[in-house]
């Protein structure tokens, strides 16, 4: 709590926070792609969600959303099945409710979880989401990444700075 | 003399010649976009006081719309934004201010029922984000909004002040090689 910061251990990582809006069909998992900038690793430390709980009639509700994480260039899966969204991430689909055109009411308060997700990419980032309705409903889902881009010193655009 | 926060003995000698170099600092960045405003940037300056260390940030925006031409608060996020560190962007496109912003959402007096309107959220865990901005740099939200009337926002950045001097000199000199 009470160290000087080391100004020169700043001034390499920095902070990027990956957003994409995904559209979810019928019957499929929707998907979250993303390929790092060659040299970098990208350390995500938090997933952020969000999508529309109940639709703009008050009609269609979705309970909830589940989220596959998978290592691309270690062939794993991050989990033993799919995991409820709502376990790791804000502010979900609480009280978030859908409005024409494809607006999300902000009603939910945004937070940020204690978890950090240790979990550093090197190549592709690839997530799934599922649980949506055949409906499809929700019909999109807004996902925000919350990490740090970290150079890999043994690149050569890099020797020099260390 | 010595105290004790939590499980760590403080030092005031120790303590105090931390706080000349280094205090907290929280920069506000306020901004009103214009109706349908396809990116506004809206930018405050780090000053010439030293490198500033972001470690969180917080914000609360308004929800509000021209309704049957009426200013009403649905309660809908208009707001999107893509943080820059001078011309570098943080986030990889304009993200929505409900995703990644607490408290989030409060009432606006520019409706015509503020009484009535939902409470606004409260602050929750603030929203982490560590970035060392560097003296007399502009930090910079480029906003755009999908609402019919102006709405305005406030974002606070929570960190560190590194005051200028021998660290500027050395993030200087670490930039040069």
């Amino acid at each position: 709590m009470l160290k000087k910061i080391d100004v020169n251990k700043l001034t390499e990582i920095v902070p990027l926070f990956i957003y994409q809006r995904i559209n979810l069909f019928a019957n499929a998992r929707g998907a979250f792609l993303y390929p790092i900038e060659n040299g970098y690793w990208y350390w995500i430390r938090h997933i952020r969600c969000q999508w529309p709980e109940v639709d703009a009639a008050g009609v269609v509700y979705n309970p909830g959303m589940a989220i596959e994480i998978r290592g691309s260039a270690r062939h794993r899966e991050y989990q033993n099945a799919p995991i409820p969204l709502r376990l790791l991430s804000s502010p979900c689909g609480n009280g978030v409710r859908l409005t024409a055109p494809a607006g999300m009411t902000a009603t939910g308060p945004t937070s940020f979880k204690i978890i950090d997700e240790m979990l550093p990419q090197r190549d592709n980032i690839e997530l799934y989401f599922t649980g949506h309705n055949v409906t499809p409903f929700p019909a999109f889902i807004d996902v925000m990444l919350v990490g740090y881009m970290i150079p890999d010193k043994k690149m050569v655009q890099f020797r020099g700075i260390n | 003399m010595k105290n004790r926060l939590f499980s760590q003995v403080v030092l005031p000698d120790v303590a105090f010649e931390i706080q000349n170099a280094q205090d907290r600092d929280i920069l506000v960045m306020q901004g009103t976009i214009p109706a349908g405003s396809g990116g506004t940037d809206i930018t405050i300056n780090v000053s010439q006081l030293g490198h500033f260390l972001c470690q969180f940030i917080t914000g609360t925006f308004e929800t509000i719309t021209l309704v049957g031409g009426v200013i009403t608060d649905t309660g809908v996020n208009y707001l999107f934004g893509q943080l820059r560190d001078g011309t570098r962007p943080l986030f990889s496109d304009r993200v929505p201010f409900s995703l990644f912003l607490t408290p989030g959402r409060r009432k606006s007096p520019l409706t015509v029922t503020p009484a009535t309107d939902p409470a606004g959220n409260t602050l929750f865990y603030p929203m982490e984000l560590e970035h060392i901005f560097a003296v007399n740099s502009n930090i910079t939200m480029n906003v755009a909004s999908t609402s019919t009337t102006p709405v305005s926002f406030e974002i606070a950045f929570h960190g560190k002040r590194i005051f200028s001097g021998a660290a500027a000199d050395a993030c200087r000199n670490k930039a040069r090689g």
